[in-house]
């Protein structure tokens, strides 16, 4: 029941005081509609919502695995570092795990799984995410968005087979510049609106950030301060421990009571927020 | 569950409410936002948090409201010309929403019986709106949302530790006026403003449902000075300059016939006053100089540039199509 405490604790701060920070430079550069975006503002805006998008995930399915503790019922663990993967494959079996299980279990298996020839096992692959493309979302972004996922485990199972090998730090890398490439389409209102950002990531070098983003940028707390949990998130994301771990070797200690109760009152406080006017036009 | 687990998240879970409580208790305690009670001298700055609050508390028969240009309204002048107790209630950047959640609060108040209100086309014109509706109600029931809320517990430690401000001072928006701001202020929106919609119908809309039905609900008794702001003769410019005039001045026409058919409305247009070709009083295109400001009052007490129906049926700003 402690462990369900401190890990609800955990989700409830990565949910409120994390996601909801970073939100709003995803936010801003998905509602900027008049013109492009510099180069800078592009990656922050994709690299805030590939941030935003896992903690407030994982933050929520935290806060579900601590409810549940209270009552005796342990839940499956659905995040476990997941842009730590070094290939499409592995990012799968990081990311949104029990939906990974789920069609593994229910698809991908009764189509024949790897029992098959080779090309019929990578079309069975393209066509488990073409299905978790469209469960996202009835829209052609999250059907793209699943069939590019489907190209990547099928260029990762590929590979592996090449017997070549790639550092892992650069697997680690390009594996992570793709995921968030592709969180664009998965956030974006249209195909068009999803292009304009990815474009604009490649296409010029302007890093700057413009009156037109930051006007976007009303927020409970300075952006200076918002851009420092956002470097936080980025730390904790890629070599900090998950919320998970820290449950699963949960010992009571003083400093785990007090990163409890301090992680209750930080998320309540940011829960009502008062939004800061920012007068844009100047 | 071990006894001694269990009496751990007791006691954690106690901790927690305990800290809860006694940290919005002292947000309570200092009313950042004066939710609770007046602090003459004591405003933590931020308008559309403490508005709410200062309705409800302060003395007052009168209200000056409008965006950043009304903020420069001196109440002493408004005073000791018309004889009345005025607040000034002005919003940076105000949009229809935030009219929309504060006039009703004011007007069930009844307080202010007399409005003096700047009517700004970019009210209805944006989007955004930040301003928090729990703050401006009487509703006991949500007002956890203010003590157990960052934004008031960071004001109020600003406040508690000396950092406020004195309502003399208060509100009022300063930027150098000369040519030389207004014609950087050109070149930076000669193409427009980034986040304003000028659709004839959008704002229309926006107003129908908001503005339009709050001035004609309210209650006889309170009589309305609305004025359309001297914004400079190049924010004009640019609104030709984006295709927009034509939607801008049908969106005036409408909105003068709508006011016009109220009783208790007086409306005033000082886009038709000389002040507007004075390329020395401007802070930037839309944001004149404190000397206009005076000269807004003192021609509203007078009865100049005031709108009567005849004169509204001719476009009013037809000669500044090609200024």
């Amino acid at each position: 029941m402690l462990d369900g405490l401190f890990i609800f604790s955990l989700g409830l701060v990565k949910k409120v005081l994390i996601a909801d920070s970073i939100a709003v430079f995803a936010n801003a550069g998905f509602s900027i509609e008049t013109s492009g975006l510099t180069m800078a503002e592009a990656w922050l805006t994709s690299l805030a919502y590939t941030f935003q998008l896992y903690f407030d995930f994982s933050g929520y399915c935290d806060m579900a695995i601590g409810l549940g503790k209270f009552f005796n019922i342990h839940l499956p663990q659905n995040f476990n570092a997941p842009y730590r993967a070094h290939n499409f494959q592995e990012f799968w079996k990081r990311w949104h795990m029990t939906l990974n299980r789920f069609l593994t279990q229910y698809v991908y298996i009764p189509l024949g799984g790897s029992r098959r020839s080779e090309t019929r096992v990578l079309l069975n692959i393209m066509f488990v995410f073409f299905i978790s493309g469209f469960w996202h979302g009835a829209g052609w972004t999250f059907i793209i968005w699943g069939i590019f996922h489907g190209l990547g485990v099928v260029t990762a199972r590929t590979w592996k087979k090449t017997g070549w090998s790639m550092p892992n730090w650069i697997a680690m890398f390009v594996t992570f510049v793709c995921v968030n490439i592709l969180w664009v389409l998965f956030r974006a209102d249209n195909l068009q609106r999803a292009w304009l950002i990815i474009r604009s990531m490649f296409n010029n070098t302007n890093l700057t950030l413009t009156r037109a983003f930051t006007s976007h940028l009303p927020s409970i707390l300075p952006n200076k301060v918002n851009m420092m949990i956002f470097f936080a998130s980025v730390l904790l994301a890629l070599i900090g421990p998950t919320a998970y771990k820290l449950t699963q070797d949960y010992r009571n200690t003083l400093v785990r009571q007090t990163l409890t109760v301090i992680c209750f009152v930080t998320s309540i406080f940011f829960l009502s927020r008062i939004v800061t006017f920012l007068y844009f036009n100047f | 569950m071990q006894t001694n687990h269990k009496h751990i998240f007791y006691v954690t879970l106690g901790i927690t409410a305990g800290l809860l409580l006694a940290i919005g208790g002292f947000v309570a305690w200092v009313d950042p936002y004066q939710q609770f009670s007046a602090h003459s001298d004591r405003y933590c700055g931020n308008q559309r948090a403490e508005l709410g609050g200062v309705a409800m508390h302060h003395d007052y028969n009168a209200i000056v409201t409008g965006s950043s240009m009304a903020m420069n309204h001196y109440p002493e002048q408004i005073d000791s010309l018309f004889g009345w107790k005025t607040k000034n209630f002005s919003m940076m950047g105000a949009t229809f929403d935030d009219y929309n959640v504060m006039l009703p609060h004011l007007l069930n108040i009844g307080k202010a019986k007399n409005i003096i209100l700047g009517l700004d086309f970019f009210s209805f014109a944006r989007e955004r709106c930040a301003i928090s509706p729990y703050l401006y109600d009487t509703n006991i029931w949500n007002n956890y949302e203010y003590l157990f809320n960052y934004t008031a517990l960071a004001s109020a430690i600003d406040v508690a530790s000396g950092n406020f401000c004195k309502e003399k001072n208060l509100y009022h928006f300063c930027s150098p006026v000369n040519y030389q701001a207004l014609k950087d202020n050109y070149i930076a929106h000669k193409n427009g403003y980034e986040g304003e919609n000028f659709d004839f119908h959008l704002m229309k809309n926006k107003f129908d449902n908001t503005l339009n039905q709050i001035i004609k609900n309210s209650p006889s008794a309170v009589t309305w000075y609305i004025y359309y702001p001297p914004y400079s003769i190049y924010e004009f410019c640019v609104y030709k300059n984006t295709g927009v005039l034509e939607d801008v001045l049908k969106f005036k026409s409408y909105i003068t016939s709508q006011l016009l058919s109220c009783n208790n409305v007086r409306l005033y247009d000082f886009q038709c006053s000389p002040w507007i070709n004075n390329k020395n009083e401007y802070m930037d295109l839309r944001h004149h100089s404190h000397k206009y400001n005076r000269a807004i009052i003192q021609a509203i007490h007078d009865n100049q540039y005031r709108v009567t129906p005849p004169s509204s049926s001719n476009n009013p700003l037809s000669g500044l199509i090609n200024p």
